[in-house]
């Protein structure tokens, strides 16, 4: 390949990862968190962190008991046992109308909380929710979890943003997606050494660090940034590329149809043993949840979690068993395997892309990944400042540049800073206040607001500074922050045995250190600097020199 | 990054023009033709069109900006969209 060739696709680089590089980085730290958004969310309800999971069938059958004193004139009933990511047992119920009063007395409190807190939770948007509750698996003590978005918010920003229709949303983040993929595409053709580049790394050489770093992180998850990026342009492709010819969703419509109103099932006369029995031979995956159809008297079973990349990769589980309600029959047995090759193309790709099928040795595999890809946009972005700022002598920074850099702060440390904003208004915002979701959503932003005024105020290197400084501050004082607002903190969860806590814990003081560290090499640059005057003037471009 | 990459800016925007609306076109034709070629139809032809369509958008944008002119930029990508844009007019109107 010619060294021309080389250079216009270093050129369609450049431009192809800045224009949308900012959200860029954005989809990809909240896309990359999101692959523990169940994690996430169990973090953001401390009122769970004390009940541990027993045995199925015994969980299962104080579920129902705690449904038929909560809920007994719902027509379905869900339960959802507790799983490797979400250890806490819920049940959730769906009435015709809210007849609370129907509650025996001792519950009335419980179920008109919880209805209120769905109804609150569907006028925010997303998919409909049905009023649930937690239930303690040993003593069977109804929980009221604190209302909060969870990893849900990370999880949804990473595709649709916020503050914006669905619609447009997704449309945004697949053109960033499209730019992405061009980026990638153009830096693999561009970049003529990858692998002896690849074992490079010439510290303290400004502007080639930067690149060093640049192309270390994005060749060291090459095939993931691909994958990541070919499939996340296939989820969004609907958007992108309206062109079916047909309409979706219309086929629930003949499902909702209303159905007379008959004899409610009783749940305990519910074979649950047998049923749980036939699930476990029938699957190699624990079972995840329990729907009861209490006119049809059937119970659905689903799978915790997918066991194949061919199964429906996602809303909703791949796999479901349905059981007669008075004799424990399998009625019928789902599985939502793809029928042919295309299919199940179509279908892997979309599925690593979810990584719902992962276990979670493979969970921190992708985690990782992600962060190198986080890594790779934001050294990109400060790259492409750099290396203006090199060529430029004089004093005076044009607009563009300096807008450039406000953005680049913003972006960067910026969010950083505001994540570690969202998980501190969880702990500090009191349980009980009303619309608490949204205020932690809201401080999320101010944050981030504050973090681009505060980069427009600030002469660059200091902004980067402070922003890291405080953001690692943040996130390492965060495990102290839940011990003295009385939550599981890193020692006790590992005391306990809280995997999930305590690595959240651990990731918090990772990314602190990590912070500091940047805060620190970007203090001493600027000090090398101020004898240098500049950055080390090296007017290299992207391709190394023949 | 500089400015002797590309001749002038007319013909950045001459190969922005070809590469991305272009490609973009290629892409769209791409599914309406993988829905209408596949007998199965549905979710898994319009799943296959878009793997072909958004490679196809891809390669079109790197083509575009590699090669040595806009001109030939525009015979690269313009080529291929004529072609596709030939067949599906065929075949959808032979099917109407």
């Amino acid at each position: 390949m010619s060294a021309g060739v080389r250079q216009k696709n270093a050129w369609l680089h450049g431009w192809a990862g800045l224009l949308l590089g900012w959200l860029m980085f954005a989809i990809f730290v909240t896309g990359t968190i999101a692959f523990f958004r169940q994690e996430v969310t169990y973090w953001m309800q401390p009122e769970l962190h004390d009940s541990d999971p027993g045995e199925p069938l015994e969980m299962a059958r104080m579920a129902i008991d705690r449904l038929e004193h909560i809920a007994p004139d719902a027509r379905e009933w869900q339960i959802e046992l507790p799983s490797e990511r979400e250890p806490q047992l819920s049940v959730s119920w769906e009435a015709d109308g809210a007849e609370a009063d129907s509650a025996s007395s001792a519950f009335a409190a419980d179920r008109a909380r919880a209805e209120e807190a769905a109804a609150q939770a569907n006028a925010r948007g997303g998919r409909p929710r049905d009023p649930g509750v937690a239930v303690d698996p040993a003593t069977g003590a109804i929980i009221h979890p604190r209302e909060t978005a969870g990893g849900d918010f990370l999880y949804h920003f990473h595709y649709q943003l916020h503050f914006m229709s669905r619609g447009s949303g997704m449309l945004l983040v697949g053109l960033v997606t499209l730019a992405m993929f061009i980026a990638i595409l153009s830096g693999i053709v561009t970049h003529k050494k990858i692998f002896k580049d690849f074992f490079t790394f010439r510290r303290r050489k400004g502007q080639r660090s930067w690149l060093d770093a640049h192309n270390a992180a994005a060749v060291f998850a090459l095939p993931f940034h691909l994958m990541i990026t070919f499939s996340g342009l296939l989820l969004i492709g609907g958007t992108l590329l309206p062109f079916s010819g047909q309409e979706r969703n219309r086929e629930r419509q003949g499902e909702m149809e209303q159905q007379a109103p008959t004899d409610l099932a009783a749940g305990s006369s519910l074979p649950l043993s047998k049923i749980l029995h036939t699930a476990q031979r029938e699957w190699s995956v624990p079972v995840g949840r329990l729907s009861f159809d209490r006119r049809a008297n059937t119970v659905e079973l689903s799978s915790q979690r997918n066991d194949s990349l061919f199964l429906r990769p996602g809303g909703g589980p791949g796999r479901n068993l349905t059981f007669d309600g008075t004799d424990g029959t399998l009625l019928e047995r789902e599985d939502n395997l793809a029928s042919d090759g295309i299919d199940r193309t179509n279908r892997a790709i979309r599925a690593l892309h979810l990584g719902r099928f992962a276990d979670w040795q493979l969970r921190w595999l992708y985690f990782v990944a992600g962060i190198g890809g986080t890594v790779m946009v934001a050294t990109g972005l400060v790259l492409w400042s750099v290396k203006r700022a090199a060529k430029r002598r004089d004093a005076l920074i044009p607009i563009g540049q300096r807008l450039a850099e406000i953005l680049n702060i913003g972006a960067v440390a910026g969010l950083n800073l505001a994540i570690a904003t969202y998980f501190w208004a969880n702990r500090l915002v009191p349980a009980g206040t009303p619309n608490r979701a949204e205020l932690e959503i809201r401080l999320f932003f101010i944050a981030w607001t504050v973090t681009y005024l505060h980069a427009a105020a600030r002469k660059p290197q200091v902004a980067w500074v402070e922003q890291l400084m405080v953001g690692g501050g943040l996130f390492a004082l965060l495990p102290i922050l839940s011990f003295a607002t009385g939550s599981l903190w890193l020692p006790s969860a590992v005391a306990s045995g809280n995997w999930i806590v305590a690595g959240f814990d651990a990731v918090c003081l990772l990314t602190a250190t990590v912070m500091f560290c940047a805060a620190r090499f970007i203090t001493r640059g600027s000090e090398r600097d101020n004898v240098a005057q500049d950055f080390p003037i090296v007017d290299r471009s992207l391709v190394p020199a023949e | 990054m500089a400015k002797s990459v590309y001749a002038n800016r007319r013909e950045v925007l001459l190969r922005s023009v070809i590469g991305v609306l272009g490609g973009y076109a290629l892409a769209a034709l791409a599914v309406l033709l993988t829905i209408l070629l596949l007998p199965a139809g549905g979710r898994s032809a319009e799943g296959l069109g878009q793997m072909i369509g958004f490679s196809f958008f891809g390669l079109s944008v790197i083509l575009a900006f590699s090669v040595r002119s806009a001109k030939k930029a525009w015979m690269v990508v313009g080529l291929p969209l004529a072609l596709l844009g030939a067949c599906y007019t065929l075949l959808s109107g032979g099917g109407a």
